[in-house]
């Protein structure tokens, strides 16, 4: 059994919405748009772009994500596009501990908030998102290992694409 | 520009639970506004209704005509009456009709009592109302209270009759009681805006048209129910689905009024045009595809309201039900309490007449027992093993060294009701010694791991932590940093403050000032789980400090059920909501 190491955890990511987003210390007025990607490999997935959300854009966009055991976090980056090309609103990296490992069940649906930085550091909107692992993939044979997700979690926890976390923030 | 955007109606966002959003009535956003006009929790209307079996034979000719009478219990132990079912003739085994409203309030301990007469015969043809109890014999009377029948799994609950004078065991049959909520509590409108030909109230580009919509209620005024986002630079503006719920529009010819503004980044927008609806109106315009026009109310330089050639469309309107608080609570769904006591010296000797702790030989409760017993009493209905666990923080125990969250008992890690932690406690305070300083931290995150661990076995059960504490924390952002951990868990932390000291930093923890509530990693809490009231309020005024306390709670509950999809328990046994 030792050989059947997770290589990586397969993770549901939904990014749900963005708050209060500034661009060069302007309200955005258009078109943000999210790209993820962990520390480990270099291939990022990005949402579409929320052509008239502003500043709040909602995104409600769905990913797989493969998520190495030895990497760290995930990084989120919000853009946005202008007719100059896109510019960079902020970004966060997500520390694994949030959503693996801890006290709850293996598939528990997280939602997780962040406090985005732009480029200088300084303090910019909030990211929503939520996090699940679906499941762990592991390298070469499978050892029987059944889907840790399927023996703890009831057969109706399940997540509606439409259904976002709406909290205010001033 | 920076503070421009302190106001909660300066955000662009739409409050009022858009499609894309949390679908609830209760998202924390117009929670949040409600708050803020002074609407505070949205009590949910239940119909009681009343059978009975059994009942003693009074008439000599003929069985008896029984009716029954509902009374809810006051603090003050002065009864009032809820209502009276009809007269049935004959019969010992009666189901009455008439059904019995009463509005469910989750922070009260309503004591409801049961009174049935056996109503003479030469009083058959007066109104129920207009009966003198005095003259009818009495057959029994019963109390329960009102949670036990809504945690109930079918809302049903059976009482034994008994006598008013407290003689005799006879047997004088049996009461049921049914709970249901009236299918109004629950409905909610979905429902799509859109505008054409709004004025231009910008100079450079066009308006940034947002829709508020508020009630007026009956002292005159109104208030705000929900609002949309804010579409930038157009004149025929078509909004994302609002959400509007029957709690918040009270009947569907209830009068709304429909404001919409130009949105201006330094808060102050402009009207654009308004009118009033009501639902049913609004449903109309939807049939008839026709629009309506806005109009500017006279003002100082305009004798007459002046209508405008912007109209407003309903494009989309869809009914739907809600589970609510008692759906999940009455399918199985527990709120499980927990208490955490301040045992740190500020407290001053426990010995001494005027500390926090002091032990009243007369039997007067100190504010720590207080509030264990208020919101325990509560509480408890919704727990089924009435296993609680007990910590103390602050304390140094039994091994001599400081703990931030130890057993108040010696012996068990949970107590068994409400007398369990009040008799630990007071044992307790015997044993430790009162030190310090003050932190959270490690009570909190007790507290998540419990309630992180029971996910494993089930999701229905909801987490519930009382914190009483007589000062300030000396791990603010470490209080911060687990609470925003905790805010994705089935948690809520509710905190007393008792003593006189300053608990501003508590104002700071309970984010009801619209402020996420920011750990020092960059974490954001997810929803507010934290509710904190000072103590002192209740020695003066006769507004219970418990329920303030508690009546974020089932709100807090809802918007974790929801935003996760987890629905009541057997919900395919009840027809889910469509």
């Amino acid at each position: 059994m030792n050989t059947g190491a997770t290589s990586h955890h397969v993770l549901e990511i939904t990014v749900i919405s963005g708050e209060d987003l500034f661009v060069s210390r302007r309200r955005v007025k258009r078109n943000a748009f999210v790209v993820l990607r962990t520390d480990r490999n270099s291939s990022s997935q990005r949402t579409k772009i929320d052509k008239d959300g502003g500043s709040y854009p909602l995104w409600n966009d769905k990913f797989n994500m493969n998520f190495p055991m030895h990497a760290r976090h995930i990084n989120i980056e919000v853009q946005c596009k202008t007719a100059s090309g896109n510019s960079f609103i902020g970004s966060v990296n997500i520390p694994k501990t949030d959503f693996l490992g801890g006290y709850v069940p293996h598939g528990y649906l997280h939602f997780l908030s962040y406090r985005l930085r732009d480029r200088r550091g300084k303090r910019n909107g909030i990211i929503n998102i939520s996090v699940r692992v679906k499941r762990d993939e592991k390298v070469g044979l499978d050892y029987g290992f059944s889907n840790p997700c399927s023996s703890v979690m009831p057969v109706d926890y399940k997540v509606s694409t439409s259904i976002v976390m709406g909290v205010p923030i001033n | 520009m920076g503070n421009c955007y302190s106001d909660l109606e300066g955000g662009k966002q739409a409050v009022g639970g858009s499609v894309n959003q949390l679908r609830t009535e209760l998202n924390d956003a117009v929670h949040y506004f409600n708050m803020n006009k002074g609407l505070h929790s949205l009590s949910t209307q239940l119909e009681l209704s009343l059978s009975a079996s059994k009942l003693q034979d009074r008439d000599i000719t003929s069985k008896s005509d029984p009716m029954a009478v509902v009374y809810i219990k006051r603090r003050d132990g002065k009864l009032d009456e809820l209502g009276r079912t009809e007269v049935i003739m004959n019969n010992l085994n009666p189901i009455w009709i008439q059904k019995i409203n009463i509005s469910y309030q989750f922070e009260m301990v309503q004591s409801l009592i049961f009174h049935v007469y056996d109503v003479d015969t030469k009083y058959h043809n007066l109104p129920v109302k207009a009966l003198n109890l005095k003259d009818q014999d009495f057959l029994g009377e019963a109390s329960c209270v009102l949670s036990e029948i809504v945690t109930k799994r079918d809302r049903s609950l059976t009482l034994t009759l008994q006598s008013n004078n407290g003689r005799g065991l006879k047997n004088l049959g049996n009461l049921t009681i049914h709970a249901e909520e009236t299918v109004a509590s629950k409905t909610a409108i979905e429902i799509t805006f859109l505008c054409t030909n709004l004025d231009n109230k910008d100079l450079l580009s066009k308006s940034d048209p947002f829709l508020r919509i508020s009630r007026i209620v009956e002292t005159g005024g109104s208030v705000v129910i929900a609002k949309t986002e804010a579409v930038n630079n157009n004149l025929n503006p078509v909004w994302k689905p609002l959400c509007l719920t029957m709690q918040q529009f009270v009947s569907k010819e209830n009068p709304l009024i429909l404001e919409c503004f130009d949105f201006n980044d330094n808060g102050n927008h402009v009207l654009i045009g308004m009118m009033q609806k009501s639902v049913a109106d609004l449903e109309n315009l939807l049939r008839t595809r026709a629009g309506a026009n806005f109009i500017l109310p006279p003002s100082s330089h305009r004798k007459h309201e002046k209508v405008l050639k912007g109209k407003l469309f309903v494009d989309g309107y869809v009914e739907k039900n809600l589970y609510s608080f008692v759906d999940y609570i009455s399918s199985g769904f527990e709120l499980n309490f927990m208490v955490a006591v301040d045992f740190t010296a500020s407290n001053g000797n426990p010995r001494s007449p005027d500390s926090l702790h002091y032990i009243d030989p007369s039997g007067r409760l100190n504010a720590y027992q207080q509030a264990i017993m208020q919101v325990g009493e509560v509480i408890q209905f919704y727990d089924s093993d009435r296993q609680f666990p007990a910590w103390g923080f602050g304390g140094r125990t039994y091994t001599g060294s400081v703990s931030h969250c130890f057993n108040l008992s010696p012996t068990v890690s949970e107590v068994q009701g409400v007398e369990g932690i009040m008799s630990c406690y007071a044992a307790a305070l015997h044993n430790i010694t009162l030190a310090g300083p003050t932190l959270f931290g490690p009570v909190i995150t007790k507290a998540a791991e419990i309630a992180g661990h029971a996910l494993t076995q089930s999701h229905a059960k909801y987490y519930v932590l009382l914190i009483i504490t007589d000062g300030v924390v000396t791990d603010l952002q470490e209080t911060a940093d687990a609470i925003v951990k905790a805010s994705d868990l089935p948690l809520s932390i509710l905190i007393v403050g008792v003593g006189g000291a300053d608990f501003k930093q508590m104002e700071f923890l309970d984010a009801d000032n619209g402020k996420r509530l920011e750990s020092s990693l960059g974490r954001v809490a997810t929803r507010d789980i934290v509710q904190f009231v000072p103590m002192r309020e209740v020695h003066g005024g006769q507004v219970s400090v418990v329920q303030s306390l508690l009546e974020e709670l089932p709100s807090q509950f809802l918007t974790y059920m929801r935003c996760r999809d987890i629905k009541p328990l057997n919900s395919h046994s009840n027809p889910p909501p469509p």
